[in-house]
């Protein structure tokens, strides 16, 4: 399973702890059915009547993400040419108080995507 | 779409589909998302509020000239933007009072002054002054004119950024900082 969700061409080879990251969130309802969720892919088992709202729902946090990704690198060309602006009316000597700190999360870098 | 997306869970009625949601959400980390993208809208808003503060802190002096009218026209002459600022070359500080500027705000010399007033005030309207040709004539080199007392109050770095732009009587009023 674990290399169904990560695309292993070599289940063999997985590691223990890439198997169990990559299968620790799994939700069932009935003992019939399976959910299990992972960054790039997600195995359903379920009957096939069952399927839609599952994956409906699985669009919508996608949607969500893309959303946010995009949010996000708009805000990043906002802020660093608010940060240009704010730099040449300084060197031009103006007065001010001191600039905002820069964020430094990004999940870029902190997720695991 | 992005409030509906946002409260999503709203229309979960199936509390299985809920869990998966919110399995899904601390996969891709959507909470995350939505804090950076907090903190970097915050970060605009501080920067647009530090551009604002340094815009009034420009317009101050013209805003609340005089009579403490409305903001100046940018077509007007510079010779009479230079003749109000007259007034604050010969008596500084009371004119800083009469602006309503608290005295913990006031330079206390000139050359704090040509500080708090940016060139830009005084260059709106130069090619379009209609007493221009007054005005440019009366310009003078500053390194010649300094007094020895002026060495002391302005250093010559400073100095060399001044420069003329009208007289009235035997007293310079309107400057061009020169950056």
């Amino acid at each position: 399973m674990a290399s169904l969700l990560i695309e292993e061409a070599n289940p063999a080879r997985i590691s223990d702890q890439e198997s169990t990251e990559s299968t620790a969130r799994y939700y069932s309802y009935y003992d019939r059915d399976l959910v299990v969720v992972d960054w790039d892919a997600a195995l359903i088992v379920d009957e096939p009547a069952y399927f839609d709202e599952t994956l409906y729902v699985m669009e919508l946090a996608n949607v969500q993400l893309a959303e946010l990704e995009a949010y996000d690198r708009i805000l990043d060309t906002a802020v660093e040419r608010s940060y240009r602006d704010v730099s040449v009316r300084r060197l031009r000597g103006r007065q001010g108080g001191d600039l905002p700190a820069r964020t430094s999360r990004d999940p870029h870098r902190s997720g695991p995507a | 779409m992005s409030d509906e997306l946002s409260n999503i869970t709203k229309f979960f009625g199936d509390w299985h589909l809920a869990r998966i949601y919110q399995g899904l959400s601390a996969r891709f980390h959507l909470g995350d998302w939505h804090r950076t993208i907090d903190e970097k809208l915050k970060t605009l808003d501080d920067l647009y509020q530090l551009m604002q503060a340094e815009r009034s802190t420009r317009w101050m002096f013209d805003a609340r000239d005089g009579d403490g009218g409305a903001l100046p026209d940018r077509r007007s002459c510079c010779w009479c933007l230079s003749l109000r600022i007259a007034g604050a070359l010969s008596g500084f500080d009371a004119y800083l009072s009469k602006c309503g500027i608290p005295a913990r705000m006031q330079p206390r010399s000139v050359w704090r002054f040509s500080r708090w007033l940016r060139p830009t005030s005084l260059l709106w309207t130069t090619s379009s002054c209609p007493k221009r040709w007054s005005c440019t004539t009366s310009a003078f080199d500053p390194k010649r004119e300094r007094s020895t007392s002026s060495k002391r109050r302005f250093p010559r770095s400073l100095q060399t950024r001044w420069t003329l732009l009208a007289r009235m009587d035997d007293k310079p009023v309107g400057f061009w900082i020169g950056f």
